[in-house]
């Protein structure tokens, strides 16, 4: 057993005053075997992973258990101690490379640093030699020029690169992976779990991988705990507990993911599109402390799916609106968006880049249009032009006739309330020193559709019944509020003025998943009761899919493919649709066909060069 | 307000607190609360010194045993504690506690006008400057810079000549210093906000330029402003001190703590010392109390401190 975890118990600050963040879980790791921790944010996951490094906070401690690596107890060790696990038995691969690299010294530096530590007696050349090789190991080709470079100089596949290098190649008993692939595009998370999975095997480590996403439990690992609230709700086989949890927490989790084709099987089956019901018996969802508005009003949207004969009598109206071949409400022709960086006083030469290169499209009324593309393809630029936060280089906007591109100043605010934004973080878009309701009551009184505050107040208590929020957070700042309540609150901002479209930038990208389920449905809900149409950015194709009628793909800045979203399979797909669409980690639910360990992803093929200094 | 009574001690205690008990202290825990009650009690000594000190220049005609020129050729160079001359008096014979506390009056109270006038010039200037283009920001912050090299003497002189010399010579010479610092600071501050998601979010629910501006950014720098100014104002007490000391701001026989420091430092060669120390410290305890102010302000105004209800 590589590493044995027993009641373990983390407490943040002492006396009565101390908060159980991990509350008696035990689980054990077995030599050469993957195991995941799954749960949402504030389970308790992360931190857990903290105390086997011993890197815990200085306000936490372990209050009791014991936490056993190849035999030794690592609880109650000092900090010296600790330090010699670390590194030789334990490798760690954080989130967020770039954090956790050093900005002032070269990959190579770093590399050859650790090695040092390692073998203090190896001769400077053999260390170079050897920083080569783990270059290679982690699949970079051309290992000289990423020696030489600074992290910031590196595309976030390639950190993530060099962060397991430097993470294996002490050959630790037990390599720890904390979200690995969370901050980084689907192809490459793909490369990157296929590389872990490799790296293992070539050095005969235990993976330990946090997640909260089930498509990366599925590809990698062969056992899993369920963590929720400090306490592990189930762990067992990976298949066992995929394709039969056992706990409701465990099933909510699962049944919230969108797949690609739960969309068209909800369809088929006469359901109404909406996550979580596939299993109407689930309703079972206690109130989380930290989100319970979100659980709570999940269980609602599954409400629709328990009368199962009703929703297949009465097809949804967003159903057969999105049938419909509406007019386009928004057209964008040959829209071109250059941005120029350097120039005087930068000290660096002035160039320019093409944000978004020669893309026309329409949006058409009552339809959901998603565009998706990578970190870096110009999806965020293309929906502030759309949405008038921009001004284009060239091309044209038109918005229900009207020549968005070419209108300023009071012309354009005369025509924002009808189409609204919601952005990807909700929290830092809301005002964090007026509080929420005026934060709604505001632009009504401006666009005077509200005459007086009262009737503003009036208004904005309907729309946090729209979105599901108690009146109750009309008094609220935007810190006291969760994600999930803080993308509501967003939501019913934009809605507040009865906007025609719906710009949602990533909504639900920085959300947990039972948080993005309710969400997402809480989206189409509202579609289908105020005639909306959404212009909705991605990066999840399955999110997309499920979600969207038609979908664009932006690669670089020009839009590749636009397809209807049953089309997603048909042939003449564009390569990068291919590429995203293979790139997707479904979950296995039989208990067949354990994934076989390609090394398909080992060399990077797709990543872009190191952006020249 | 055991505060009231005996000041010295804890004052001493709310500057040593927070400090001493900053180690450790995890978040929810008893210690941090306790550190916040000693932060609280250093405003609240700062607000009681500068209220006490503004009340005795307000009613100084009430509260002054004599009038602050009332010269005496008889009793000059009285010592500290004597009796119907407590603080003792000056070279006059004037009474050294009657011209402190009409002092107040152009030392603090011009102090505190003329730093508001600054701040309302300056957070004004930043805010438009870190929401114009290049070019209007370009003019407005490049001015400031000509006003930060500008010699501020020479200045105050060049006020003293056009005007002759008085307040109005202190006020504007206040302004003059006070204004580009606060520009430069709330414009640092502004610019921060400027790339902020809930300001494109304000743009797209239709908000105006001076909208953004005053109802949007100022909310969340008004803080900083607050604080940034409180502080300023202890400075100024003590430049102010040092323009009339030069003789272009409060004429002769009128009361100023600079001026009191200026001439009593004349005379300490000669061993009357409280002349020139009293009015010195005067100012520094007063300077003191708008600093701790600014500080403790600092943690009121940190909104994840503060709750909407609790």
């Amino acid at each position: 057993m590589t590493l044995q975890v027993s009641d373990l118990v983390v407490e943040f600050g002492t006396g009565d005053d101390a908060v159980r963040v991990v509350d008696g879980i035990s689980f054990s790791v077995a030599a050469g075997e993957t195991f995941a921790l799954v749960g949402e944010s504030g389970s308790g996951k992360s931190i857990t992973a903290a105390s086997v490094l011993g890197l815990l906070p200085d306000s936490a401690r372990v209050a009791s258990g014991s936490i056993r690596l190849g035999g030794s107890e690592l609880v109650g060790l000092s900090a010296r101690e600790l330090r010699r696990f670390r590194g030789s038995q334990v490798g760690m691969v954080f989130q967020n490379p770039l954090a956790s690299l050093d900005p002032s010294f070269e990959v190579g530096n770093q590399l050859r640093e650790i090695i040092g530590l390692h073998e203090p007696d190896l001769p400077r050349v053999s260390r170079e030699a050897l920083a080569v090789e783990w270059l290679g190991r982690v699949g970079i080709k051309d290992a000289p020029r990423v020696l030489g470079s600074y992290p910031h100089e590196l595309s976030g596949g390639m950190r993530q690169r060099v962060m397991i290098a430097i993470a294996s190649l002490s050959q630790p008993a037990l390599l720890i992976a904390d979200e690995p692939t969370t901050a980084l595009d689907a192809v490459i998370q793909k490369q990157i779990l296929d590389l872990l999975r490799n790296v293992i095997r070539t050095t005969g480590s235990s993976l330990f991988i946090i997640t909260h996403d089930f498509g990366v439990v599925s590809y990698v690992a062969d056992r899993v705990a369920v963590m929720r609230d400090g306490r592990l709700v189930e762990q067992g086989d990976r298949e066992q507990v995929l394709a039969a949890p056992q706990d409701a927490y465990t099933r909510e989790l699962i049944e919230a993911v969108p797949e690609i084709g739960t969309r068209f099987a909800l369809e088929r089956a006469g359901l109404p599109r909406r996550l979580g019901v596939r299993a109407p018996d689930w309703a079972v969802g206690s109130g989380s402390p930290v989100d319970s508005a979100d659980r709570a009003d999940q269980v609602g949207g599954a409400a629709p799916a328990v009368p199962v004969a009703g929703a297949a009598s009465g097809v949804p109206r967003g159903e057969a609106a999105s049938a419909r071949p509406g007019e386009p409400l928004v057209v964008v022709e040959r829209a071109r968006k250059e941005f120029v960086v350097g120039g005087i006083g930068t000290g660096e030469s002035r160039r320019s880049f093409l944000a978004v290169d020669d893309v026309s499209l329409e949006i058409r009324r009552g339809e959901v249009f998603g565009l998706i593309g990578e970190s870096g393809s110009g999806k965020s630029t293309f929906a502030r032009l759309a949405g008038g936060l921009l001004p284009l280089t060239s091309g044209t906007v038109t918005f229900d006739g009207q020549p968005l591109s070419a209108l300023k100043g009071r012309g354009l605010r005369a025509l924002r309330p009808r189409f609204q934004y919601v952005f990807q973080d909700a929290t830092s878009s809301l005002n964090p020193r007026v509080s929420v309701g005026e934060q709604i009551v505001r632009p009504l009184v401006r666009f005077g559709k509200a005459p007086s505050v009262r009737a503003g107040r009036a208004r904005a208590a309907e729309v946090l019944d729209l979105v599901q929020l108690p009146t109750g957070t009309f008094d609220r700042f935007p810190h006291e509020l969760s994600g999930g309540q803080g993308q509501r609150i967003g939501i019913a901002r934009a809605l507040a003025l009865e906007p025609d479209l719906l710009i949602l930038d990533e909504p639900t990208s920085a959300l947990d998943v039972s948080t993005q389920a309710a969400i997402l449905n809480l989206l189409l809900d509202l579609r289908e009761q105020l005639d909306l149409s959404y212009l909705f950015i991605g990066h999840n194709l399955a999110v997309i899919e499920f979600v969207c009628d038609r979908i664009g793909v932006l690669e670089a800045g020009r839009l590749v493919d636009v397809f209807d979203a049953h089309e997603l399979f048909a042939p003449g797909r564009s390569p990068v649709t291919r590429a995203l669409l293979g790139a997707i980690l479904p979950i296995e639910r039989s208990a067949v066909g354990a994934v076989d360990g390609e090394l398909e992803g080992l060399t990077e093929t797709t990543e872009p060069q190191p952006v020249a200094g | 307000m055991a505060l009231l009574q005996k000041p010295s001690g804890e004052a001493l205690a709310a500057v040593r607190g927070p400090a001493g008990s900053r180690a450790g202290g995890p978040r929810r825990s008893g210690a941090r609360r306790r550190s916040r009650a000693r932060v609280n009690a250093q405003v609240v000594l700062a607000l009681v010194i500068i209220a006490a000190f503004l009340a005795l220049a307000l009613f100084a005609p009430l509260i002054a045993p004599y009038a602050p020129d009332a010269a005496d050729a008889g009793q000059k160079y009285l010592p500290f504690g004597s009796s119907g001359h407590v603080f003792g008096t000056d070279e006059q014979g004037r009474d050294i506690l009657s011209r402190l506390i009409w002092g107040g009056r152009t030392s603090m109270v011009v102090a505190l006008i003329a730093v508001a006038a600054s701040t309302l010039v300056g957070a004004t200037l930043a805010l438009v400057a870190g929401f114009s283009g290049d070019r209007v920001a370009g003019l407005i912050m490049r001015t400031i810079d000509v006003m930060f090299a500008f010699p501020v003497i020479i200045a105050a002189l060049a006020f003293a000549i056009i005007l002759g010399p008085g307040l109005t010579v202190v006020v504007l010479a206040i302004v003059f210093v006070a204004t580009p610092y606060v520009t430069r600071v709330v414009f640092a501050e502004v610019k921060r906000h400027r790339g902020r998601e809930y300001v494109e979010a304000a743009v797209s629910l239709g908000a105006g330029f001076w909208s953004i501006l005053f109802r949007e950014v100022l909310p969340n720098v008004a803080g900083q402003i607050v604080v940034y100014a409180t502080g300023l104002v202890g400075a100024m007490i003590v430049f102010s001190s040092s323009i009339s000391a030069l003789g272009i701001g409060v004429q002769p026989p009128e009361a100023d703590w600079g001026r009191m420091i200026s001439e009593g430092a004349k005379v300490i060669i000669s061993g009357n010392v409280t002349v020139a120390l009293l009015p010195g410290l005067v100012v520094l305890v007063v300077a003191l109390a708008f600093n701790w102010l600014g500080d403790g302000l600092n943690d009121v105004f940190d909104p994840h401190k503060r709750r909407s209800r609790s």
